[in-house]
């Protein structure tokens, strides 16, 4: 084995073009790691929307609360499953109305759908209380427009700010309170009593879903067989962590396909560059690759070698092209979810899963970029290489 | 040295022939030659007359077109590429004209990288290659690279590296040609004592007729054919 003090050595002693190859590998794999975080980002914020000791009912076939529609019947009926929990007499349930509405950003950017979620007084304190929490101001008060915000949404839509009111639906809804959601993409809604929604948007008769708490997470298979046999409702019911995964589905999917796509086009000009750096490095040690051959080192160790020289490059930019993805760990960014098609709002979150993914993104190119200069290498004569 | 005339090399109607633009170039022509146990010999001969090329087959780092070649009581024709690389290892210790020194590793690396093909513990390597370096009186340089070494230091360096895995024949490739008329003798009168001290066989190339005269046997190669 050719000691790989002599490739770190070797690539040190071209430190400029061995650094340039570095950035450029580093970029693409920055880039690459954004994607990844990104997608996580979508996925962690949607999924943590959802709990497994949670199911929703939506109307049978509906994709999204959007389309979605559960009548008031329905959901008193289900409510009242003895595989649903109870507290203090009561169901466990937030029968909850959907509605997206077009309201001005405060950057002049024009109007953005906004999600504005009625919820009823028991379902928040028995459901949503220990997820949704209110960390300025107060509740809404039931029979009233009073809203409470996500921290996501705040400040981002005219009227959106502790005290202030946002115009919608020929109404005033006054802002009383901020909640944090914990990330998720409850965090980007707005919520108001559900009455009061329903009224205003003339939605009266029907909630969008009802979310339930299990008396056990391993009650739901009994719970789905009661509500796939009730054909008076039209409903159905999932987990409510499955249900939040699959609306994220597509845009998840969205941002990993057009972000793979744009790392790809990318890796084609990185792993040229460490192609060109590697050719440059056997062209110029020639003589000390003879000189190995001529001391008994086959060529399969002179490969091995070269390919690794390579490797300790596009490793070298998978450190710094992390380093790099990583500041941007705390960045939030606001996308429309396909899902709901509402703003939503997700942060990059920098994992083990994108390091290794981006460090085995790097060494893909480093293979490729490594392996025909380590064959020149490898098959280089050694007489005339000795003389260099 | 006195040879025990049992011949390490022995070689046997040796053609060469290279192709170069389709003409066929015999650069060596029916070559027999033994070369004795703890022999140092010389081979002399003015430019393309294949002294090299000899020297080259001979160190199992070139394949000969015709005949049969015999070093170190192995026929080394018939052996494959990673055969030979194992042989090499195993019976050659190289010497080059301008040194062939790995630029970014120290004066001890150097030397130790023949011990890295053999199953020598770090300790045991480490041993060898500063009894090496003390031989040709480099023990102070251990950790200078070959840029701050003079070219004589250079080729004692070298020479350190084409002993310490103790190979049976150490081949020498104009093994002055890079240096001045004071370096140069250090080095003969290292390879000198390498033959007379410790019984190494030294085939060396040379051009250069008192360089020769170090060796205990001179041949002269012309055209491709020892006369």
């Amino acid at each position: 084995m050719i000691p790989l003090s002599y490739n770190i050595r070797s690539i040190a002693r071209r430190r400029f073009s061995a650094g340039a190859t570095i950035l450029g590998l580093a970029m693409v794999v920055a880039v690459f790691a954004l994607v990844m975080m990104a997608a996580t980002g979508v996925k962690k914020t949607l999924k943590g929307t959802g709990s497994p000791a949670n199911a929703i009912f939506l109307r049978k076939g509906a994709t999204s609360e959007l389309v979605s529609a559960i009548s008031r019947d329905g959901a008193k009926t289900f409510a009242a499953d003895p595989n649903v929990a109870q507290e203090g007499g009561k169901a466990v349930a937030s029968p909850e109305l959907y509605v997206i509405a077009q309201v001005d950003r405060v950057d002049g950017s024009g109007p953005a759908n906004v999600a504005f979620r009625g919820f009823t007084a028991d379902g928040y304190n028995l459901l949503r209380k220990d997820t949704v929490k209110v960390v300025q101001g107060r509740l809404p008060r039931e029979g009233t427009s009073e809203v409470m915000i996500g921290k996501a949404a705040l400040g981002r839509y005219v009227g959106a700010t502790l005290g202030g009111s946002i115009k919608k639906a020929r109404r005033e809804w006054p802002v009383v309170g901020v909640f944090d959601a914990d990330g998720s993409a409850f965090d980007s809604e707005i919520w108001v009593d559900v009455e009061q929604l329903a009224q205003a948007f003339n939605r009266t008769g029907f909630y969008s879903t009802m979310t339930v708490k299990l008396r056990s997470p391993s009650d739901f298979p009994a719970l789905k067989a009661v509500v796939d046999a009730d054909t008076r409702f039209l409903a159905e019911v999932k987990r409510e962590d499955d249900y939040y995964e699959s609306v994220s589905g597509g845009l998840t999917a969205f941002i990993t396909i057009l972000g793979t796509i744009i790392a790809i086009f990318f890796s084609f000009g990185a792993t040229l560059g460490a192609m060109i750096t590697m050719y440059a490095q056997v062209a110029s040690r020639v003589r000390e690759i003879g000189t190995l051959r001529a001391l008994g080192f086959r060529r399969r160790t002179v490969l091995l070698s070269f390919i690794i020289e390579s490797l300790m490059l596009s490793l070298a930019g998978a450190v710094v092209g992390c380093a790099f993805a990583s500041l941007f760990g705390l960045v939030k960014f606001t996308m429309v979810n396909f899902g709901t098609f509402t703003e939503t709002r997700f942060q990059l979150s920098f994992g083990p899963n994108v390091a290794i993914g981006a460090s085995l993104f790097a060494i893909f190119m480093g293979l490729v970029g490594g392996i025909l200069p380590a064959i020149r290498a490898a098959r280089i004569p050694i007489v005339e290489a000795t003389k260099g | 040295m006195t040879t025990n005339g049992k011949s390490i090399v022995e070689i046997r109607n040796l053609r060469k022939v290279y192709t170069r633009d389709r003409q066929e170039v015999v650069v060596l022509d029916g070559i027999n030659l033994d070369i004795a146990e703890g022999a140092f010999e010389a081979l002399m001969g003015p430019s393309g007359s294949g002294k090299s090329t000899l020297l080259n087959l001979i160190a199992g780092i070139d394949a000969p077109t015709a005949g049969t070649l015999r070093v170190a009581g192995e026929d080394v024709s018939q052996l494959s590429e990673g055969q030979r690389a194992a042989w090499r290892a195993r019976h050659i210790g190289f010497i080059f004209q301008f040194y062939n020194l790995l630029p970014v590793l120290s004066a001890e690396e150097n030397v130790e990288m023949p011990l890295l093909l053999t199953s020598l513990s770090g300790a045991e390597r480490k041993k060898r290659v500063h009894t090496a370096l003390g031989l040709v009186g480099l023990s102070d340089r251990m950790d200078h690279t070959p840029k701050q070494l003079s070219g004589g230091q250079q080729q004692r360096v070298a020479i350190a590296r084409a002993l310490v895995a103790d190979p049976t024949i150490i081949v020498a490739d104009e093994p002055t040609g890079d240096l001045d008329r004071k370096s140069a003798e250090e080095v003969l009168q290292l390879l000198t004592t390498l033959n007379k001290t410790m019984g190494k066989t030294i085939v060396m190339v040379t051009h250069d007729a008192h360089a020769a005269e170090a060796a205990t046997v001179q041949r002269r190669l012309d055209k491709g054919v020892l006369t």
